[in-house]
């Protein structure tokens, strides 16, 4: 696989199996997405959608490689890309145990095209929310408040 | 040439002056930091020293800016002789910001590394667990378990 243009990564006190558990579920979801709702086929090929909480769909992908409780791999297709329609994206989760009772989770996105800065820089932000909100939940037993991520300017 | 700034932005439900004192206050950073304590005035211009938990200097770096809870910034040097002290200082920053709901955005940067460097892959595997396990103390009062062997966390892709 070619290389990420992207890196995200977390250390969570819990296992594979709930990480998983939380990251693959629609009742969930909205609680460290932004409100977002995703959901996930069970096999390669079934769809992977995250709606928003006014039902848009805010990513309309598929599901490439899904291996429970380690590997999840997606088509990330945005259909309102402020980018440009048909931008392929995709995004890679990966579960592996840190150390005993400890998890590292982390995230891979590949553009195959230049993402401006100001859009990186939004990414991280927002993965970073993302994954904070996920160990807050693991960790503690309740979801991190909302926080609104912020916009890229350009 | 340089290599890319390591950037990476982590939410905690604290304080900004509770992440300020964690990193400032000379021994909790022990619980989440390998073990190191640190040693500083945090005035601007003086020093702050690293030391690793059988008392060697792990790493030294100049105050540069110190604007409590909100940003911090400072040198970071190997003293002892080496690769990582030949390559020279590089700069590490904290920005502390206090968001709506009781959360803090902590986003470190560290910059200044040249090309190619040998620093940095090793900050880039050491920021993510260290900054991690500063999120679990300050949320739930007790540190990642210290049992993370950084010779196994893969480096952070440049961000």
């Amino acid at each position: 696989m070619d290389k990420p243009d992207l890196v995200y990564m977390i250390f969570i006190e819990t296992t594979a199996e709930r990480l998983w558990a939380l990251l693959t579920s629609a009742e969930e979801s909205p609680h460290w997405f932004f409100g977002n709702r995703i959901e996930i086929g069970s096999a390669p090929g079934d769809a992977y959608k995250v709606v928003r909480v006014t039902g848009e769909t805010a990513v309309d992908g598929g599901v490439l490689a899904i291996e429970p409780p380690h590997r999840l791999h997606v088509r990330w297709d945005m259909p309102g890309d402020p980018l440009g329609p048909g931008r392929p994206n995709e995004i890679e989760y990966r579960i592996e145990q840190a150390a005993e009772g400890v998890v590292k989770l982390s995230v891979s996105e590949f553009h195959y095209t230049p993402v401006p800065e100001a859009w990186q820089r939004a990414g991280r932000e927002g993965w970073s929310l993302i994954l904070s909100a996920l160990k807050t939940i693991l960790e503690t037993g309740r979801p991190l408040p909302p926080v609104t991520p912020s916009h890229p300017e350009e | 040439m340089s290599e890319p700034d390591f950037v990476y932005i982590v939410y905690i439900r604290t304080t900004a002056q509770a992440v300020w004192d964690a990193l400032t206050d000379g021994h909790t950073t022990a619980a989440f930091w390998y073990g190191r304590t640190n040693e500083s005035s945090w005035r601007v211009g003086d020093t702050v020293t690293f030391r690793a938990p059988g008392g060697a200097i792990d790493f030294t770096g100049e105050i540069y800016e110190a604007d409590p809870p909100r940003r911090l910034s400072h040198g970071f040097f190997h003293p002892a002789p080496g690769p990582m002290h030949d390559e020279g200082n590089s700069v590490v920053t904290y920005d502390i910001a206090e968001l709506e709901g009781g959360v803090v955005r902590l986003t470190l940067t560290h910059t200044g590394f040249p090309e190619p460097s040998v620093v940095r892959p090793g900050i880039g595997r050491g920021w993510p667990v260290i900054l991690s396990g500063l999120k679990s103390l300050l949320e739930t009062g007790q540190p990642l378990p210290d049992r993370l062997d950084i010779d196994h966390v893969v480096d952070c892709q440049p961000a």
